[in-house]
């Protein structure tokens, strides 16, 4: 499955809408096969922080360990965000091979 | 006495600022005082009052730093005040277009956003339910200026941070706590770290912040990893935070 961040706004930053969104997707999460790759796409997000990425993204990392991918992108904000919970949580979310910066 | 002369008390409530900065203005004439009665108090002028006041608005900083120096719990002006979390949300995605509008910073204007979302967002839920008096935050930018100014009346970095590390007693303690380590299993708390994820950013890119809660104040400069912690004499309300970017 394919979660596009978009479709939850451009404007990712705060803890209880990440929450917030986690709760709404449920439902759709459910879909996911057992077996099922899941995979992150952030295109089209403006600002992203790491508060809305710990309610969101942390969890499905530590629910679909093994099949959870995020995809690359430019955006610095991205970028640094994942790093950073990587760096905090002593976790790392497995990217594409394309994704090769982890500046 | 003059109906136009207000006493050094009420001309510091409406500066937002101590009696000793009106005396230190009285002395080198920024802000003349009017000597009178029998023990020759100082006396100001309602209207040399309210044109600096006037002056004083006109500076983000100042007007932020006045709200939460105040003792007296008032609401900042409207265009400046998110009472909730969702008017910061809808005033933030406004403000996000902005910087991408100068060339230079458009590769990475949502760092920006990002520093300011984690700044204000962190007064929200460190707060909430917990407002000592006013609650919400102080969001004001001037684009012109490059600077962002976030203030809160909330409990400041200190009391958020005894609850899970009790054995911090100073304001400047914890502001280092803050800014440096990496606090993980905040149980029941999930929140935290966002602080040290803005010192990261201003490691390696051209924004500055200066910080202030309690009676402490932290500088980050720009493409530095550099923390530059003082003690104040004077206290502030809640936090405080003053971002430049180039």
């Amino acid at each position: 499955m394919l979660i596009q961040l978009k479709k939850f706004g451009t404007t990712l930053l705060s803890r209880q809408a990440g929450k917030e969104a986690l709760a709404a997707y449920e439902p759709t999460l459910r879909e996911i096969k057992n077996t099922e790759t899941v995979e992150i796409d952030f295109e089209g997000v403006n600002t992203f922080a790491p508060s809305w990425a710990d309610e969101f993204l942390t969890p499905l990392l530590k629910r679909y360990e093994g099949r959870f991918k995020v995809r690359p992108s430019n955006n610095p904000a991205v970028r640094v965000t994942i790093n950073f919970l990587e760096k905090i949580h002593h976790i790392s979310f497995p990217r594409e091979r394309l994704y090769l910066d982890k500046s | 006495m003059d109906h136009n002369l207000i006493t050094i008390q009420e001309a510091a409530e409406k500066l937002g600022i101590s009696l000793q900065t009106l005396r230190r203005w009285d002395t080198n004439g920024k802000l003349k005082a009017i000597r009178s009665g029998p023990y020759s108090h100082r006396y100001y002028k309602r209207e040399d009052v309210e044109k600096v006041a006037a002056q004083y608005s006109k500076n983000l900083f100042h007007e932020a730093q006045s709200w939460v120096t105040t003792p007296k719990p008032i609401e900042p002006a409207p265009h400046v005040y998110c009472p909730n979390s969702g008017i910061f949300q809808a005033r933030i995605s406004n403000f996000e277009t902005q910087p991408a509008k100068i060339p230079h910073l458009q590769t990475w204007c949502s760092l920006i956003i990002a520093v300011t979302g984690e700044i204000g967002n962190n007064s929200f839920d460190h707060n909430l339910g917990n407002w000592p008096d006013i609650p919400g935050i102080f969001f004001g930018y001037d684009l012109a200026k490059k600077h962002i100014v976030l203030a809160d009346r909330g409990q400041g970095i200190l009391k958020t941070l005894k609850r899970v590390r009790q054995e911090l007693q100073t304001h400047t303690e914890a502001l280092k706590v803050a800014f440096t380590e990496i606090i993980s299993g905040r149980s029941p708390e999930s929140r935290g770290n966002g602080l040290k994820f803005i010192r990261q950013i201003i490691s390696t890119y051209d924004i500055s912040l200066r910080f202030l809660s309690g009676n402490a104040q932290v500088n980050l400069r720009k493409r530095s990893e550099k923390l530059l912690i003082q003690q104040k004499s004077r206290s502030i309300h809640g936090c405080l935070a003053f971002i430049t970017f180039s």
